[in-house]
């Protein structure tokens, strides 16, 4: 009873606290809204109009493609705004600076004689040699998405486009079809059920940073550690209780979180499922340890903060809670590799079916369990040196 | 003068014993050019743009058609589950296999995030395929120029760099004006120099030079660093770099004054710092493409002043092309926020003491 009293203590005194309360339940849910919005659209590119000039010849073959264009260009959702453009040196010096300045996307120049080209090499081909293909220039932008992405649109109509020209010229063809398949993921990949995971994992590792590991070392700062150590309050009660309200905290920042993703976001994950469960509990150990040892290293807030920041973000961004890290350079990859988080996010995916571990199931459960251990032991050890 | 040197001297000092702010201003955007530059910049062959894609060492013609695409490179295995598995653990980008009636693409998400346009390519190579039964490779040649956007020829990574310098500076500027004015103000530093002979104006003065040079140190020491370790080529126009970042810094304090004349409570402020940090990072466009987000989106992103900065100083590091003018008007743009703000509220700060 005195547990749940103290917890229930503890608890107030973190409510009272609003600034604590921003950052542990309502900034993890502004980051949620804000992936949701930025992510989705990365993977999934929806109503995207790219402005493409298209500097043309006159001639049978230049006017097929120039109409092919044109019908792309047509109607609400049209893959370009197309800007037709006579081919001269000059007009492409012009479109050039317009791509530099973003105001074109890609540019396809129909050279001089391609018409005449065209007909050539069919002609050869029908006489079994094999001539080089007619050149058709494409002018993008390096380092921009949009450019780029516009590139493989193009070269994807005009393969297309050589079909025709293969049909018109009498040859008899059956195409291949092609299927994708998102390896390691379910058919139809959806980015809210691979987020949702890493942001319960995101909130519980705030709170062992911050709500523990922070928490801990102000109360050891303010000498309120001390004051307790004093008082007939046996140090194993103080421990449990503390941690009771932080489990407290955990289950509002995950119901917050799940309530959003299954309401707002229609997430097809069950939250009450026993793998979803079973790896809330091991992130919430592993990371709770993760703020004990914090807590052990950190003789001022300050030194907390300064160590907590330079934790949270490569253990963040590099556990694969917003997207997957891998093949990346050793250079950071012995990053990824150490991280409990990357074996927590991996595992809890894989469980859930959402997207296949690149580590066994024993790993995704002993390495959290080691670092458990270890930052345990260390915690232990450390506060005892310190109390003598 | 010499009040106003002593106050900047001991500014410069303080910077770099609040290890907040050195974190922020010096480590965090050097850790996120790390971090995003090779998650977000490279295939896993190492380049820029080269996929590397997983076929059946049996499979010898779907090997020849896909070495005979640009920037695709084939790599054969002995089964689709090693392909599968080799995919999954990063060491490809992708796989394909074509069982004599359907080409299967297999992708990993990471390739679809470094490209969103990356599933086409199973089309792509089933067209190949198609026209190699004719013995037609194709039939136009795709002339691919891909045209530096600056003067220098520089990788994902070096046309990455400038913004987050730009982070820098904004972090830097802000938060220091902060520190200034919602930290100094609760501990009575504020008060404290209210009573001695300092007039308001050496006050500000003093300050914001210290935090001015800081900054404008601490972001060229990222540039050039960075330079150095990523071995990236800029072509550093010094005159407009040293305007852009200038005037930029005085531009995030303005915000930063603003923000403080709000908030005046120095843990809130700090905390509105960082959440205008968070929003900025994700849409001004400096790590994440914008292009694919919807309009009212990309609306946000071209209000935030990162991503003006961002654009700046890429221009004036060689790494895009753009005119003058548009650094020019960014930098007007930033010095008058500066004095605005400072008039309007950095007297009402001081008055308030």
């Amino acid at each position: 009873m005195q547990i749940i009293r103290l917890a229930n203590y503890f608890f107030k005194s973190l409510v009272r606290e609003k600034l604590d309360l921003f950052w542990l339940i309502i900034f993890p849910v502004i980051l949620f809204v804000i992936l949701m919005l930025i992510f989705p659209s990365i993977y999934e590119p929806k109503d995207v109009t790219f402005n493409l000039t298209l500097l043309s010849q006159k001639g049978t073959f230049a006017e097929i493609i120039e109409r092919v264009f044109k019908e792309l260009s047509k109607g609400e959702n049209r893959i370009f705004r197309l800007s037709l453009v006579q081919n001269s040196e000059e007009n492409l010096k012009r479109e050039l600076e317009k791509l530099k300045a973003r105001k074109v996307n890609l540019i396809v120049e129909i050279p001089e004689g391609f018409d005449a080209q065209m007909l050539n090499f069919f002609m050869l081909k029908g006489l079994g040699v094999s001539p080089s293909p007619p050149v058709i220039n494409v002018y993008s932008l390096k380092y921009d998405t949009s450019s780029e992405s516009a590139y493989l649109i193009v070269k994807n109509i005009l393969e297309k486009l050589e079909f025709e020209f293969i049909r018109k010229a009498g040859y008899q063809l059956r195409r291949i079809e092609s299927e994708t398949e998102i390896v390691g993921t379910k058919s139809t990949f959806s980015y809210i059920d691979f987020i949702y995971p890493g942001i319960v994992i995101f909130v519980i590792f705030m709170t062992g940073l911050f709500g523990i590991g922070m928490d801990l070392v102000w109360l050891k700062e303010t000498g309120i550690l001390k004051r307790i150590s004093v008082t007939v309050l046996p140090k194993s009660r103080f421990i449990i209780s503390y941690i009771i309200s932080k489990i407290y905290l955990i289950i509002i920042q995950v119901t917050l979180i799940t309530l959003m993703a299954k309401f707002v976001y229609k997430t097809t994950i069950d939250p009450l499922s026993l793998p979803f469960i079973g790896y809330t509990a091991l992130t919430v150990l592993c990371l709770s340890s993760l703020g004990f040892f914090l807590a052990s290293v950190s003789k001022t807030t300050g030194s907390a903060n300064a160590i907590s920041q330079i934790l949270n973000f490569p253990l963040q961004f590099l556990g694969g809670i917003y997207f997957p890290v891998t093949g990346v350079p050793w250079a950071i990859r012995w990053i990824v590799l150490i991280n409990p988080i990357t074996y927590l996010a991996s595992g809890i995916r894989d469980a859930l079916g959402i997207m296949k571990s690149p580590y066994p199931f024993y790993l995704t459960i002993t390495v959290p369990a080691l670092w458990i251990i270890f930052c345990l032991i260390f915690t232990i050890k450390r506060f005892r040196l310190e109390e003598t | 003068m010499r009040v106003i040197w002593k106050l900047f001297l001991a500014t410069i000092k303080t910077f770099y014993r609040d290890r907040m702010t050195f974190f922020f201003t010096l480590i965090f955007p050097f850790m996120f050019v790390i971090i995003f530059g090779f998650v977000f910049g490279m295939g896993s062959s190492g380049g820029d743009n080269k996929l590397l894609v997983g076929v059946l060492s049996s499979d010898k013609r779907l090997l020849e058609v896909i070495n005979n695409i640009d920037n695709l490179e084939a790599k054969g295995f002995d089964s689709i589950e090693s392909i599968k598995l080799a995919i999954i653990n990063g060491s490809i980008d992708a796989g394909a296999i074509y069982d004599g009636d359907k080409l299967r693409l297999i992708l990993n998400l990471t390739t679809m995030q470094r490209n969103p346009f990356s599933r086409m390519l199973g089309e792509t190579i089933a067209d190949r395929l198609t026209k190699s039964n004719l013995r037609i490779d194709k039939i136009m040649d795709l002339n691919l120029n891909a045209i530096e956007p600056g003067k220098v020829v520089t990788t994902q990574l070096g046309y990455m760099i400038p913004g987050v310098v730009a982070i820098s500076i904004f972090n830097g500027a802000l938060f220091s004006m902060v520190s200034i004015f919602c930290d100094y103000k609760k501990r009575g530093i504020l008060k404290r120099f209210n009573v001695t002979p300092i007039r308001g104006y050496q006050f500000i003065v003093g300050m914001i030079l210290g935090r001015f040079v800081v900054t404008i140190l601490s972001a060229t020491a990222v540039l050039l660093f960075s330079q150095l370790v990523f071995k990236v080529q800029f072509s550093i126009n010094w005159t407009l770099y040293l305007i852009t970042a200038s005037t930029s810094i005085l531009g995030m304090m303005a915000l930063g004054i603003l923000i403080s004349s709000i908030f005046t409570e120095p843990s809130v402020a700090g905390n509105v710092g960082s959440l205008l940090m968070t929003v900025m990072i994700f849409f001004s466009g400096v790590y994440f493409p914008l292009e694919f987000l919807p309009k009212y989106l990309r609306r946000i992103g071209e209000i935030l002043p990162l991503g003006y900065i961002a654009r700046s100083i890429r221009i004036s590091t060689g790494v895009e092309s753009g005119t003058i003018a548009f650094v020019l008007n960014t930098s007007l743009g930033m010095t008058i926020a500066f004095f605005t703000f400072v008039f309007i509220f950095g007297s009402k700060l001081l008055k308030a003491e």
